[in-house]
């Protein structure tokens, strides 16, 4: 496994030519213009016409998360934003030089595209370029007509009168309704009042999904792409279309996927988010499809006890007590793990405990970063640059070093802990802290 | 009791006895937020799932002993069950939650019951709590059968409100009382002559530094 990407070690902010201002706007009307987008707005998008409010004396950062200060004071923040407001301009106007360059297409992968990826993508284009380099784009065109398919299986279930209690599907849907409104209650655009909240919840055997999860557009988003993914996942058997390589239905950790995706997705095409939510919901659909089935390990959200994200804990611990973690430059890291070790299986010796269930506590943790991409882990603006070189070109392996570097600059932090749950606690804080 | 932060003059030199505590049902009973109430005193609507597990410290000040509770707040999805084990072996006390408006969540904590009879510490002390009671208009578990089930096995009892706040701090004294804190003493006095070859008085050695993280942490009952 190559983690260490030789190609690109040296990467420079200055490296590129002069520049030319492209119409960057052109280009990305091109590509909404494409025509298999579906005319018809099945979902169940409420009437009523729903406001985005913002809180009195709240600050929101431009994704419509709130602001806070706990950590980092006000003007430290706005000292960094302004300091990479340039930064942003300028990897924008190289971004409108090469994409000029191409006609506006999307150019082939090469090391210098590569470069700009790793520098960020531009918001403006961000969702579009996950799009086209995840293979997201193709997968949609060679399945027109399914997103809205997939829809139907819920109704279908529920016309048939099952419930929860006699269907998979169903079941998992409850879950996912469970997460609608604790996704993102921070964030303007996927906050709910009070008065929704209190809706009652639907009889056992409506044939319908309940109204309230579609008063607020990105909810009912948000509730679609998961509900299309809960049958695109689930095998034949159990009524589903056996899309994915395993049997996954809903994993808790999703939503955080699904959501953000499909807020980088409605903010950068809103026109298109307010007129046909569908056509947006499918793009996101198929980046989320993508992304679980062809991008990250298998099994890692499976109904097989996410097999797979406890095996990847295995693997980067692995890495990490590799030659004492001098290879990954995580020496501290190596030694405080065997040091922990050691004093586990002295306790669970003397319990008579199975050693069945082996992550370390701090291996939650990764679990966790693992699983959830980062979201809700790294600070927004950081969860993008990292989701950038994942969905372009890079994949799963960028997670994987943006561990072994967070593990690596937390290092010290983490030694300095002589118990193994002292140390977790540490972390957990600077989680926040970021 | 007394809960107390670390700046408790009396305390201050006291070392805590450490109880491990873990916290179990289904998705979305309201685990976290007990936790929050418990530890800050907080409640938030629309708490975030938990991803894997959480982990939070709260200290309290039982008759003239400081007790270190280490609480862990799992994730209630069936799919993250397999992390379980992990969270409750070695614990001392288990809260098991459900939502007193879902019957299912009293049937996922009972089976949750049962895991732990089979497979804990034997001398796990636990708790049943029935969460959400500001919601009694739409409760659907009646009060005496799940108090019912409780004596049964042996579980403390309790209907509480994360919201409200109403019950917490009890669930967490009444199991706190309950521990067999000689025993703990008398383990760890073993695995210490195992780990460094001599006894300690039966103090708790496993953790000792005193650099919590708690802030606030304050809360008197
Ligand atoms: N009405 C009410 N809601 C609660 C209470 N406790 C938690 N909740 C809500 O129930 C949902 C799930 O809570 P959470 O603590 O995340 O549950 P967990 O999944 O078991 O950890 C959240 O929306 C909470 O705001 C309570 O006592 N009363
Ligand atoms: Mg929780």
């Amino acid at each position: 496994m190559n983690i260490v990407d030789e190609d690109l070690v040296d990467v420079d902010l200055d490296d590129d030519s002069d520049y030319e201002d492209a119409n960057q706007i052109d280009n990305y009307e091109n590509i909404n213009d494409n025509d298999c987008f579906f005319e018809i707005p099945l979902v169940e998008h409420s009437n009523i016409p729903f406001e985005v409010k913002d809180e009195d004396n709240i600050d929101y950062d431009k994704y419509g998360f709130k602001k806070s200060y706990k950590y980092i004071p006000k003007v430290r923040q706005e000292e960094y934003e302004n300091y990479y407001q340039r930064i942003l301009e300028r990897r924008e106007q190289k971004w409108n030089v090469l994409l000029e360059e191409c006609n506006g297409e999307f150019p082939p992968m090469s090391s210098k595209l590569k470069r700009y990826i790793r520098k960020g993508i531009p918001g403006y284009i961000r969702s579009l370029c996950w799009f086209y380099y995840s293979g997201a784009k193709t997968e949609m065109e060679n399945n027109p007509g399914l997103y809205e398919k997939l829809l139907n299986y819920e109704r279908n279930e529920r016309n048939k009168g099952l419930t929860k209690k006699d269907s998979t599907g169903l079941d998992c849907v409850y879950a996912v309704e469970k997460d609608l409104f604790r996704t993102f209650p921070d964030n303007k655009y996927f906050a709910v009042s009070e008065s929704i909240l209190t809706m009652n919840d639907n009889e056992e055997n409506s044939t319908l999904p309940n109204k309230k999860f579609y008063i607020n557009p990105y909810i009912g988003s948000l509730r679609n792409i998961l509900v299309a993914f809960v049958y695109y996942s689930l095998p034949k058997s159990e009524n589903g279309y056996e899309g994915t390589c395993y049997t996954i239905g809903y994993c808790q950790s999703l939503n955080y996927i699904a959501g953000l995706l499909l807020l980088i997705f409605a903010q950068s095409n809103e026109k298109m988010f307010k007129n046909n939510p569908t056509s947006i919901e499918e793009m996101c659909f198929w980046m989320f499809a993508t992304l679980i089935d062809k991008i990250l390990p298998k099994e890692m959200y499976g109904v097989n006890d996410m097999e797979g994200a406890v095996i990847e804990q295995e693997l980067l611990w692995n890495l990490i007590i590799d030659e004492n973690g001098r290879k990954f430059g995580v020496r501290k890291v190596a030694k405080w793990k065997k040091d922990m070790e050691k004093k586990n299986n002295i306790m669970n010796g003397m319990d008579d405990v199975p050693e069945t269930h082996n992550l370390t506590k701090l291996g939650i943790l990764t679990f966790k970063w693992m699983t959830t991409c980062f979201v809700g882990i790294l600070p927004i603006e950081t969860v993008l640059r990292i989701w950038d070189c994942v969905f372009a070109e890079e994949g799963y392996i960028t997670i994987l070093r943006v561990t072994l570097t967070l593990l690596r600059i937390y290092e010290n932090d983490i030694s300095k802990n002589d118990d193994e749950l002292e140390g977790w606690d540490f972390i957990n804080i600077y989680g926040d802290l970021f | 009791m007394n809960f107390s932060g670390r700046n408790d003059a009396a305390s201050a030199n006291m070392k805590p006895i450490q109880v491990k505590l873990v916290l179990l049902g289904e998705s979305a009973v309201g685990k976290s937020s007990i936790v929050l109430r418990f530890v800050n005193n907080e409640y938030q609507d629309n708490k975030e799932p938990t991803i894997g597990a959480a982990f939070l410290t709260q200290r309290c000040k039982l008759d003239d002993r400081i007790i270190k509770f280490e609480i862990w707040d799992t994730a209630g999805q069936e799919r993250f069950h397999s992390l379980a084990p992990m969270y409750y072996r070695n614990a001392q006390a288990a809260v098991i939650v459900y939502d007193i408006t879902k019957p299912a969540s009293l049937e996922k904590a009972k089976t949750w019951v049962k895991e732990l009879q089979r497979q804990a510490n034997p001398n796990i002390v636990i708790a049943l709590v029935g969460n959400k009671i500001d919601l009694a208009n739409n409760r659907s578990v009646p009060y005496e059968e799940a108090e019912a089930y409780a004596n049964e096995n042996g579980l403390l009892f309790f209907e509480a409100s994360a919201k409200t706040g109403t019950n917490i701090i009890e669930v967490f004294t009444e199991l706190a009382k309950k521990i067999p804190y000689e025993q703990i003493l008398a383990n760890n006095k073993t695995l210490n002559s195992r780990t460094n070859g001599q006894g300690d008085n039966g103090r708790v050695n496993l953790n000792e530094s005193e650099n919590n993280n708690q802030d606030g942490g304050q809360c008197n009952c």
